[in-house]
């Protein structure tokens, strides 16, 4: 586990960069604004890779609080997009609307800017992925309470 | 093992499973946060359609055609031949409202400049709606008389400048008025504090759009977290 801040400042700009990368900057300068209202988001160089002007706060083990949280949020995301609970709300919208046959909606389908229709979420390059990030999340901060990934959604 | 060693075999650790489950490759990432938002616009249509049904239980959702619910990507005009619609009647009654996905309404500045509506980019003259209920029948931009309740779904934190964002949708939609009734908007008893009387919805994935709720009574606006 990383020690001082200046490692957990290293570490958390990485995380930053692959989020980025994965093709998630709208959510990272979201989640990582977020973690203080008045802070306005990073800037960023040619690259693309995050340049941390302030963390807005000296206090020692700040950094790696502030990476845990955002860690934690991203795995969240992760599982919200699963293939599974992307079919549950679709089920659920089933039960709401009906086609004109009088039929259960079967299909999302996302039209893309070019006109093209394809299918709602992110398949996944394998199963179990959502795990390997928790996974990863275990090995990087202390163990602390478990949290649900996704928050029932009210019957 | 040294300070250095451990943060770099960590640094490995992260780079390796963002490569196992993203890929090396940018162009796979392209449209990924597109994706996100959309399924987020899916939780949202499904919570709009059951806080409608709660409020008037005697309503019927039903796909204008196909056997599919298509979300646009991208914000534009209502296209009756392009895309499916939702159709909201009561039983078997006439269709008293549409729900259409990102969708583009006529800015009340520009409505009451008296100027045609945009061809092409509409810059600031049009703004886009993740989830519109409309009254049947229209195509093109609606103009802010038509639209019923608006949403925007958000599932990323909450912060200002999409407060920001939201605040400026709304000086678009209605001006502040007497309150007036609009049937459709679950949240008010006492009617919208909006000249035409249309409802505001945003909903958010994270808990943080409850800091900044503080102007909705006034704008006639139902804040809410709305988890997926």
């Amino acid at each position: 586990m990383a020690e001082t801040d200046d490692d957990w400042r290293e570490l958390f700009e990485t995380y930053r960069f692959e989020v980025v990368r994965a093709g998630f900057a709208a959510w990272d300068e979201a989640a990582f604004a977020d973690d203080d209202p008045d802070e306005e988001p990073v800037a960023w160089d040619d690259f693309r890779k995050p340049v941390f002007i302030d963390l807005g706060d000296d206090r020692p083990g700040h950094v790696s609080e502030r990476f845990e949280r955002y860690a934690k949020r991203f795995v969240k995301l992760l599982a919200c997009l699963e293939a599974q609970s992307v079919d549950r709300l679709v089920r659920d919208l089933g039960e709401l609307v009906r086609t004109r046959d009088g039929e259960p909606v079967a299909t999302v389908l996302v039209q893309n800017a070019d006109g093209e229709a394809e299918p709602l979420g992110i398949r996944y390059r394998h199963e179990g992925l959502v795990a390997e990030f928790q996974a990863l999340n275990e090995t990087l901060f202390s163990p602390g309470d478990p949290e649900p990934l996704i928050t029932p959604v009210p019957a | 093992m040294t300070r250095g060693t451990s943060t770099a075999t960590q640094k490995d650790a992260i780079q390796n499973t963002f490569n196992r489950a993203f890929g090396a490759g940018a162009a796979a990432a392209l449209g990924r946060m597109d994706q996100v938002d959309r399924v987020y616009e899916l939780r949202c249509l499904i919570a709009l359609i059951a806080a409608l049904r709660t409020k008037r239980p005697s309503l019927r959702f039903t796909l204008s055609a196909g056997s599919g619910v298509t979300l646009r990507a991208k914000g534009g005009p209502i296209n009756r031949t392009g895309n499916a619609w939702i159709e909201v009647s009561d039983g078997d009654g006439p269709a008293l409202a549409e729900i259409w996905s990102n969708v583009e309404f006529l800015a009340l500045s520009h409505v009451y400049q008296g100027r045609p509506s945009p061809a092409g980019w509409t810059y600031g003259r049009a703004h886009e709606l993740d989830l519109v209920l409309v009254t049947p029948g229209l195509s093109g931009r609606p103009e802010p008389g038509d639209i019923l309740i608006g949403v925007e779904a958000k599932h990323r934190p909450y912060g200002k400048g999409l407060l920001k964002e939201l605040l400026g949708v709304r000086r678009e939609m209605a001006f502040v008025g007497k309150p007036a009734q609009n049937p459709w908007a679950w949240w008010s008893l006492g009617g919208l504090p909006a000249t035409p009387a249309s409802g505001l919805v945003a909903w958010c994935a994270y808990a943080s759009i409850t800091n900044y709720t503080q102007a909705a009574d006034f704008y006639g606006i139902w804040m809410e977290h709305l988890p997926l």
